[in-house]
């Protein structure tokens, strides 16, 4: 089962009062507490260490800009879950950053032993995976980033929702009407 | 946990999308380097490297110059109201062009002080626009664009609300 990307679930509200009040070791102290769940998000959307560390600290970066108005009114993990995304999304879209494609980033021993045990079947998958990358690509910006964040991130709808800033309604139809679109386009492989 | 789904096509085809996408978070590779163990320090330092932000700055130079333009207004307003022209240009050039329609208009004995004010209110909307949009890439409007969206709105919307109040 896919694990959750929405882990840490500490209450870092009070880091930010202290930061706020000139604590400055406050901000360390919320870095290190949300960085893991940041970076893995950032991760399953690029595959690649280095643009994923470079996109948690642009994020960072902007929290530490935001910070100054900080409202409390979402919770920092859901709000830095926010701006990666859009990080990721914009830089994919500026095509300064080469997303990896899926097959290639897994280059895990499940798939070396099915291309062993059966070459055809490994091609398949192969093949198919990378029409699922390319498709997930053409989707609408946040249709892509729902999908994204429900089958690379393991996130619940609720989760997504929180993310999107949308009603779980609203994410179960887009959910819906992403993988209608993305079966049609590989429903005969 | 997901939900179930009530059509067994989708859910197949999900298993299928899940089992090609997914990243446990064991297999997530985690940096361990000096830049990843102390984020919070580097991105404190880069962001003292690029100074304080803007957002900062521009609200803090923003009442200054909005009083400024207020007192100017009060002491020298004039008769002439400047034309709406069509608006091409980018964030900071609407600033200025409605903080200069300030400085050009008249206080009206019907509208006075009141509308004067609610025309700075628009421009502080301006300017938080445009400090905002400042955040991001200046070649790039989509996400400027983006803002505007999430007030529900558009700049030349702003704009026009702004001589619409006058």
């Amino acid at each position: 089962m896919v694990q959750s990307a929405v882990e840490e679930t500490i209450d870092v509200e009070p880091m930010i009062r202290r930061y706020l009040d000139g604590d400055e070791a406050a901000f360390d102290e919320l870095v290190g507490h949300t960085k893991r769940g940041a970076y893995a998000l950032a991760y399953r959307w690029t595959r690649n260490q280095e643009n994923a560390f470079d996109i948690v600290q642009e994020a960072y970066i902007k929290l530490f800009k935001f910070l100054p108005k900080w409202d409390y009114t979402c919770r920092v993990q859901t709000w830095l879950y926010r701006v990666v995304t859009n990080i990721c999304i914009d830089k994919h879209r500026r095509q300064r950053l080469q997303l990896v494609p899926l097959d290639e980033a897994r280059e895990t021993n499940e798939f070396a032993n099915n291309e062993n045990d059966n070459p055809r079947q490994a091609l398949q998958a192969r093949e198919w995976r990378t029409l699922l990358e390319a498709g997930i690509r053409e989707l609408p910006r946040r249709m892509q980033e729902a999908v994204r964040l429900r089958y690379a991130g393991g996130m619940t709808i609720k989760e997504i929702a929180e993310v999107q800033k949308s009603s779980i309604g609203t994410i179960k139809a887009t959910l819906h009407q992403a993988t209608r679109k993305l079966q049609s386009r590989l429903g005969n492989l | 946990m997901k939900e179930p789904d009530t059509n067994n096509k989708d859910t197949e085809f999900e298993q299928q999308m899940t089992t090609s996408m997914r990243v446990d978070n064991e297999e997530v590779p985690y940096p361990d380097t000096d830049a990843w163990h102390n984020l919070g320090q580097q991105t404190r330092s880069r962001a003292a490297q690029q100074g304080l932000p803007r957002q900062r700055i521009l609200r803090a130079l923003m009442w200054p110059a909005a009083a400024a333009v207020l007192a100017i207004v009060l002491r020298f307003g004039s008769t002439d109201i400047p034309p709406v022209e069509q608006i091409t240009e980018k964030p900071s050039e609407h600033t200025q062009q409605v903080m200069m329609a300030i400085i050009d208009d008249p206080i009206d004995d019907d509208n006075g002080l009141d509308t004067q004010l609610q025309a700075l209110e628009i421009l502080a909307l301006q300017a938080e626009l445009d400090a905002m949009a400042i955040d991001f890439d200046a070649d790039d409007d989509t996400p400027y664009d983006a803002v505007l969206n999430a007030y529900d709105m558009e700049s030349v919307t702003v704009l026009y609300e702004y001589f619409d109040a006058l």
